[in-house]
Parts: structure tokens; C-alpha cells; sequence
């Protein structure tokens, strides 16, 4: 009776013996974790599709590094520090230093500008001071700066600077790239929250998004791939 | 173990399950936007949610189990992921009305396509029997095994030293307890009823 029973393990059966596209993670995680529980069908699944298939060998490999840099990977960055406290002071810092920045800079100018100036400065301060939150580090995005992620792409983010400030509206420019790229910008906050996005052809593009003060980041991406991921303050 | 012991152990910063989430988080964080998990406390949960679904009564060295779903639902985030944002890119131009076929594609079912598996359902299915395998004792799992390769009753009565009859009913078993539980993963097939 069983043996003549269709169900779906013949069926699971016939899976493993016809089956041709491309292993998930998840197939190749069960490879690298599980294989002691393995059927003798299964074992030859995966390794016949392995050693004919470059592209799954490779996430193989990719899943395996993944799984052996866990126990020792370091905070990438001071960043990267766990501590409620450090971030906020990190916050607190800034708002003050950048906060300060401005008000000096106002000085200089006449005083009728300077008096209407002052106050704007100071309400700035305020309203930075009002939601430090918003320039506290994203861990993740602070991992990704200062690296080219397709480091075989050449293309590279040269405006603005890491860490500048910047005002309304808010140019990018990037060179390295093939012609027939299409080029997209997508900014988003400290929460990693999209807060505009453009895309272009070209090599440089303005966003005209008022942005609130704070801490972004901006991602540029080369035909849907991420490139490089860049940061900036906004504080009016 | 319950789920509260299950997230302080496991999944609390601090804790091996974290560190596990958090070096996969960093390497593929802007894939896994692509489905909402914008902060590495969204995949933590994710994690929790599916573990927690987990009868650890009957699962065999349970911490070592945990460690090892704990990265293959990292993978099955990822994997999702992908998919996802493939599906976006095919529904790319699509109006409203479409909206309910966007969904449909997203929900996990078993069907047969001329008596098989579809790719992606006989990859998910191999997922989760190997799962299945870590809540069954050696036996059991070498008879799974058996079946999976397609073994004749007689050769696997002789390999495991019983008769005929024994075995008719291990089977039976087996097959009521691996019904049962992908049923409890929100499969659903006509096919499983025969084992009931």
C-alpha cells in the first residue's frame, strides 16, 4: 500500500534527482550546517549541482565566510561602540561643535545681518538640541563608508566629503563610471529610513528635498547595484 | 526552553545568536531593506519569531540546534529578500489591479507541476525536512532516509534489522509526524490529508 502511495516525499525524491536551477542560502546553509543529517540523495544533490555550478559554489563560499568571520568580528568603527551614553555625547559634540561653527562664522558679518543670524543660529542649536537622535551614528551605514562595496566598479563618490555640511538643495557628484550607467541617489536618515531618491545618466544630480537637521547618508547605486555609501549633516 | 529563555540565551545583544545576526546584518543590510528589516533589530526578531515556533521538547542537542537555525534563518531572510525584490522587479509598471497577484506570489504553497515540485518549493521542502531531521532520533532518521532515497521496504527491513510489518508501521509514523509538522508551517496540499 505505501509503495504504491504517491505523496509528496516521491515527489521531494524526484526533486532532488531532476532538479537543476540555482541552491537558495538557505539549501547551501543547510549544506554547510547540516550535513551529517543528509540522505545519500541529498549529499549527491549537492554536490552534483556544486561541481557544476560555478555561481553556487561561489555563494557557498560567500555563506561560509559569512558564518566563519561571526566569532570574530570587531566594531568596525568607534561607532560601532554599543554604549547609549557614547552615542548620545558623540551626538552632543557634534551639535555643539557645528552649533559654534555657524555662530562665529555669523560674527564676521554686519551687525544688522548678524543680530537676524544669531537668533536663526540659536534656533538651530535649539531644534538640533531639541532631537539629538537624529545624528546619533546608524552602526550599520557607518560599516559601509569609506568603502567602495563593487570594488571592481572604479566609480567613486567625490561630492560631497564625508561628514559635510550641506544646504538646500543638495548636489552629488561621483565619476569612474561607464557611459550607459544609470546612477541612483538615494538618501536616507540615520534610521536608514529613504528620505529622497533620484536617479540620472549622468554623473552629478541635485536633489530639491528640504531635509530636517540631522545626520544622513547617501547610497549611490550603479544599475540597481549599491556603489558607496557617503554621509552628511544637515543643520538648516 | 521557553521563549523568554530562548531570547536572553540567544538572541540578546551580547549573546553568540547576536553576534551571529549582526556580522550576517552588516554584510547584506541594504538587500534586506528590500523587505522592511531596516535595522538589525527587525532581523533579530524575524529570527525570534521563527524559533519560537520551535518545539524544542523533542529536538536533539538543543543549543547546538539553535546556533545552526539561528544562521539558516539569516539565509531564509536573505533568500526572501532576493526574492522579493525579484518579484518587485517584474511587477515593475504594473497598475492597482495587480495588486492582489503581487501578493499571491508571496505566499509559500506546495503544488505539483505534472506530478513534481516546483524549484523553489523542493528547495523550501529540503529546508525544512533537514529541520524536521533534528526533532527525530537517529532511527528515525536513518528510515527518513531510506525513503528519501527511494530504498525498497525489504532492503530497509534488512538494513535496520526488523520486519516487514514493523517498519510498515514506523512508516506510518514517520510520515503523520512529518505531515503534522509541515502542516504547522502553513503547508497546505490534498496530498498530505493521506497521511491521516
Amino acid at each position: 500500500m505505501i509503495n504504491n502511495e504517491t505523496n509528496f516525499l516521491t515527489a521531494y525524491s524526484q526533486f532532488l534527482d531532476t532538479s537543476g536551477k540555482h541552491l537558495t542560502y538557505s539549501a547551501l546553509s543547510i549544506y554547510c550546517n547540516f550535513s551529517d543529517e543528509l540522505s545519500q540523495k541529498e549529499k549527491i544533490f549537492f554536490k552534483t549541482h556544486l561541481e557544476s555550478c560555478p555561481e553556487c559554489s561561489q555563494r557557498l563560499q560567500e555563506a561560509r565566510e559569512v558564518e566563519s568571520e561571526e566569532q570574530f568580528k570587531k566594531p568596525a568603527s568607534i561607532f560601532s561602540i554599543q554604549s547609549v551614553v557614547f552615542r548620545y555625547s558623540i551626538a552632543a559634540i557634534l551639535v555643539v561643535g557645528v552649533g559654534s561653527t555657524i555662530f562665529f562664522a555669523l560674527m564676521k558679518r554686519n551687525s544688522d545681518e548678524l543680530i537676524t543670524q544669531q537668533l536663526e543660529a540659536s534656533q538651530i542649536i535649539a531644534e538640533a538640541a531639541l532631537n539629538p537622535e537624529h545624528f546619533v551614528p546608524n552602526q550599520t551605514l557607518e560599516n559601509f563608508i569609506e568603502r567602495t562595496v563593487r570594488s571592481s566598479s572604479g566609480i567613486k563618490l567625490n561630492a560631497p566629503a564625508i561628514g559635510d555640511t550641506l544646504i538646500f538643495p543638495f548636489t552629488f557628484q561621483w565619476n569612474g563610471g561607464k557611459s550607459g550607467t544609470t546612477y541612483t541617489i538615494v538618501i536616507v536618515d540615520n534610521k536608514n529610513m529613504v528620505q529622497a531618491k533620484g536617479s540620472t545618466s549622468s554623473s552629478e544630480i541635485t536633489i530639491h528635498k528640504n531635509l530636517s537637521p540631522g545626520l544622513y547618508y547617501v547610497k549611490l547605486e550603479a544599475n540597481e547595484e549599491l556603489v558607496q555609501v557617503g554621509k552628511f549633516l544637515i543643520i538648516h | 526552553m521557553d521563549i523568554t529563555t530562548l531570547h536572553n540565551v540567544y538572541l540578546q545583544k551580547g549573546t553568540a545568536g547576536y553576534a551571529v545576526i549582526r556580522n550576517f546584518y552588516s554584510r547584506y543590510a541594504d538587500i534586506l531593506a528590500k523587505t522592511s528589516l531596516i535595522n538589525i533589530d527587525d532581523v533579530v526578531h524575524e529570527v525570534f519569531l521563527s524559533l519560537s515556533k520551535t518545539d524544542f521538547e523533542n529536538v536533539r542537542n538543543v543549543e547546538h540546534y539553535i546556533m545552526r537555525a539561528i544562521k539558516l534563518q539569516c539565509w531564509s531572510l536573505l533568500d526572501k529578500a532576493i526574492r522579493q525584490k525579484a518579484i518587485i522587479t517584474d511587477n515593475d509598471g504594473m497598475n492597482d489591479s495587480d495588486e492582489k497577484e503581487r501578493n499571491y506570489k508571496q505566499i509559500p504553497t506546495v503544488t505539483y507541476q505534472n506530478g513534481q515540485l516546483t524549484e523553489l518549493e523542493g528547495t523550501d521542502l529540503l529546508v525544512q525536512i533537514n529541520l524536521f531531521k533534528a526533532r527525530l532520533n537517529s532511527q528515525e532518521i536513518r528510515l527518513l532516509n531510506f525513503l528519501i532515497d527511494e530504498m525498497d521496504r525489504s532492503e530497509i527491513a534488512g538494513m535496520m534489522e526488523i520486519n516487514v510489518n514493523t517498519l510498515d508501521t514506523n512508516i506510518r509514523r514517520l510520515r503523520i509526524k512529518l505531515a503534522e509538522y509541515l502542516k504547522n508551517l502553513g503547508y497546505a496540499h490534498k496530498g498530505l490529508e493521506r497521511f491521516n
